[in-house]
């Protein structure tokens, strides 16, 4: 069930009625729990128990935490909960990469393991339930979090439909106080919700299923097309990708939104940041925020040498990549954030300069903009590329301009990329809210009835997945 | 619910909400006119400039389209002292919902001299299968009095219940798709930018028909498997000589019934026609006014000829123009020399 199919629409107008029309708290949110199980049953009924399982683990892990006052007995509960957590993530996601890669770097001292990959079936949203269940477990933990005693409470929060399935992740310290109150109707800026809602579809349905056929044919036979198609299928993944996964993200905030919870902001016009620092500060910011309060952090964040902060920060984006997918690909494509966050740190050390505004001149920092694009794009690169192979020639293509294929792709495509760039520099000036309020109260019906048919319009007539479904 | 606003506010608003959703689709869609297939759009842009020449229009599959040489037709006719002019409104793939929906169009632009619709006589199976799902085309189909036949259709299968369930709603999701005009966007714009074209020598000179290439004969994978296989062939012919018509569903009665009615509203006749093909096709002769039907190879043998087949379900030119020639008689006998009360009598 996808946000942007009618059924869910039919399904979200349902479970918005129910849950309204629910006076009583309790089973209101009972409500949205039923319908969150039966949201995920929707895409597979036998991974339920993978989040029930996962549910009453970091639940139950939560309670004996704080029961006990043994430190050494909350770290055992603490490692329980992580490991049931990181079990399911290895034994669903990463099995078969690992016996592959181990397969692989056996191979040359000549053991041979055979074929033992699985054939498993990835549990959609796995990644993303699993962190935000950690993160509630590590709280409780560290005592920055009281444990609920409600299991239906917890349950929701972990189940929550509208980002059970791609985020963003939710903190439990962010969302659990919202369950202890039952939302006010009045209180909901319905319209910029709607807004948001629209605005996540037009994004979805019609800039990334749209530009998603030219990427995915120069993807899938680099090696035929020219270096002027390669550079627009890469500029435009890095569209689709943007568009595919803050789309999503648009429609789960407004979703959760006009039922009555804030699930916290995800993206912040990643694209036009300075640096790639500041890119991470606006890309899938939940994540980045979760590894650098969880993992980062821990590791010793900056505490220590220089040398010291830099492994810190390569390891953090090495398993932020492997978090994106169980491929070498996805780990090269950590790799390069990595020591892309590496070089900034040491530029800032050199010059001192940080790239904020007031602090850097306008000519640089538009530099610095393009060069953080140019520099994600080559990025983006590893994270499509099916193998390392097609990398090296997309690569090649983009950076060296060197390639051997004659293929084209037409040359609009250019255009299109150049006017949603001026569209995501143009919303990054006038924010949603402003431009919503902007509408006059009679308006703004009429004017939503227009928006929608206008999105309808420019929708390609088969709905894609979403890109981060998979993860 | 407490929360609610006022009904009168909340009505309003929806109703507003609606009009500026109906409204835009519909510009939308006006703007975009008909999805591309084949070479319809080609002939309709021919057919606005001439609709007003032809007494008789052939419409169906590519069957018609390959298999009815206008020219030749009308020669024919003319030939017996009935100079009328055709014109093949086949097109490749097209099935009776879609013949039906064009034809509702095409009426509507009243044709002055147009008097006989001649319809490919087809099945109306309402499987959507998967890879036609959501096609512009299919979509193009929905209107309401489609729709309502499919859904009819539908309901008469011999499926299970939620087989059927899934049908309905891919339907009525189809009739949606095209009063939001879901899609029809980049038709609606590219529309703007279009002039209006000349339509092709071809179309002029064969009057809608459409003839094999060359290369067609050379590199046709239909073709090739037809002439490495025509024993799988003449096992389909042979069934059909022992009579592979099936039996027509009630929905298909009512469709094919509504099908003629609309024609005859339109103030025009409504000839049925089965083309030479091995196809099984449902009995629907005492429903329609009048049936050529030339899937009889025991009397059109030189049509089920090896020889004078492009592939399994189409004619070469030399078979066309056989097949032409046959239906010209048939034409000038059965519809042109018609009793005058057999449309009272059928009650239509």
């Amino acid at each position: 069930m996808l946000f942007t199919q009618p059924l869910f629409l039919v399904f979200f107008a349902a479970v918005f009625g129910l849950a309204w029309s629910t006076r009583d708290d309790r089973r209101r949110k009972l409500v949205l729990l039923a319908a969150s199980y039966l949201f995920y049953a929707a895409w597979d009924w036998r991974f339920l128990s993978l989040i029930l399982a996962s549910t009453a683990v970091d639940f139950a892990a939560a309670l004996a935490m704080e029961r006990t006052p043994s430190s050494s007995a909350r770290k055992g509960w603490l490692i329980a909960s992580l490991t049931v957590n990181l079990g399911m993530l290895a034994a669903f996601k990463y099995f078969n990469f690992f016996v592959e890669s181990a397969a692989l770097l056996l191979r040359p001292f000549g053991a041979e393991i055979g074929d033992r990959a699985l054939a498993i079936v990835l549990p959609v949203g796995i990644s993303f339930f699993t962190f935000q269940t950690m993160s509630y477990t590590i709280d409780v933990y560290r005592g920055k979090l009281v444990p609920l005693t409600s299991f239906a409470d917890f349950a929701l929060f972990v189940s929550f439909f509208p980002q059970l399935v791609a985020g963003p992740i939710v903190r439990a310290a962010h969302f659990l106080p919202q369950l202890a109150r039952r939302p006010r109707w009045a209180a909901i800026d319905k319209r910029r919700y709607l807004a948001l809602f629209l605005a996540g579809f037009v994004k979805k349905a019609c800039v990334a299923d749209a530009v998603a056929p030219y990427v995915d044919r120069v993807f899938a036979r680099p090696e035929l097309y020219a270096a002027a198609a390669v550079w627009i299928a890469v500029l435009l993944y890095a569209v689709q990708i943007y568009c595919d996964f803050s789309g999503y993200t648009d429609m789960a905030i407004a979703c959760a939104g006009l039922l009555g919870y804030d699930l916290g902001p995800n993206f912040n016009f990643p694209y036009l940041a300075s640096s790639l620092t500041d890119f991470w500060r606006r890309w899938h910011i939940s994540l980045s925020s979760w590894l650098r309060d969880y993992l980062y952090i821990p590791l010793g964040g900056s505490r220590g040498t220089r040398l010291f902060t830099y492994r810190n920060l390569l390891l953090t984006m090495l398993l932020g990549g492997l978090w994106h997918g169980a491929a070498w690909t996805f780990v090269a494509w950590g790799a390069l954030h990595g020591l892309g966050l590496v070089a900034h740190k040491e530029w800032i050390r050199r010059t001192g300069r940080t790239g904020r505004t007031g602090q850097t001149c306008r000519t640089l920092r538009i530099l610095g903009t393009a060069a953080t694009f140019y520099a994600v794009c080559c990025a983006w690169i590893f994270f499509r590329a099916q193998s390392f192979g097609d990398a090296a020639v997309l690569l090649k293509a983009f950076v060296l301009f060197d390639a051997a294929g004659t293929l084209a792709l037409e040359p609009w495509l250019l255009a299109l990329f150049a006017a949603l760039a001026a569209v995501h520099a143009l919303a990054s000036r006038m924010p949603l809210e402003r431009l919503v309020a902007a509408v006059p109260d009679g308006l703004f019906a009429p004017a939503y009835g227009v928006a929608t048919a206008l999105a309808l319009a420019f929708v390609p007539m088969r709905a894609a997945p979403f890109i981060y479904f998979q993860f | 619910m407490p929360f609610a606003p006022p009904p009168t506010r909340r009505i309003a608003r929806w109703g507003l909400f609606l009009l500026g959703l109906g409204l835009t689709a519909a510009l939308v869609g006006r703007q975009a006119g008909l999805p591309e297939m084949g070479t319809l759009e080609d002939k309709l842009r021919h057919f606005a400039v001439h609709g007003d020449e032809y007494d008789v229009i052939f419409v169906g599959s590519s069957r018609i389209e390959r298999g009815v040489v206008p020219p030749v037709f009308d020669a024919e006719l003319a030939a017996r002292g009935r100079p009328l002019r055709s014109f093949n409104f086949g097109v490749a793939g097209m099935e009776a919902h879609e013949a039906n929906a064009l034809m509702r169009r095409m009426l509507a632009s009243e044709p002055a001299r147009l008097r006989w619709v001649v319809v490919e006589l087809e099945g109306w199976d309402p499987v959507l299968e998967n890879e036609n799902r959501f096609k512009r085309r299919a979509v193009f189909w929905h209107d309401a009095a489609e729709t309502w036949s499919a859904l009819r259709s539908t309901a008469a299968l011999e499926a299970p219940l939620a087989a059927r369930a899934d049908l309905a709603s891919t339907h009525l999701l189809h009739f949606a798709a095209r009063l939001l005009a879901l899609g029809r966007g980049p038709d609606a714009v590219r529309s703007l930018a279009r002039t209006a074209g000349q339509t092709s020598p071809d179309l002029e000179r064969w009057q809608g028909f459409k003839p094999y290439t060359e290369s067609s004969y050379r590199y046709n994978p239909l073709r090739k498997r037809f002439l490495d296989r025509p024993d799988d062939y003449r096992t389909s012919v042979r069934r059909l000589e022992e009579g592979a018509d099936v039996a027509a569903s009630p929905a298909e009665v009512a469709a094919v019934r509504a099908q003629v009615a609309m024609i005859l509203r339109a103030g025009r006749r409504s000839v049925h026609l089965v083309p030479p093909s091995p196809r099984a096709v449902p009995r629907l002769a005492e429903h329609v006014p009048a049936l050529l039907a030339f899937n009889r190879p025991r009397d059109y043998g030189e049509l089920f000829a090896v020889d004078q087949r492009f592939d399994h379900e189409h004619l070469t030119q030399e078979g066309a123009e056989r097949f032409t020639r046959l239906l010209a008689a048939r034409f000038a006998a059965e519809v042109l020399g018609e009793e005058p009360d057999r449309l009272a009598a059928l009650g239509r």
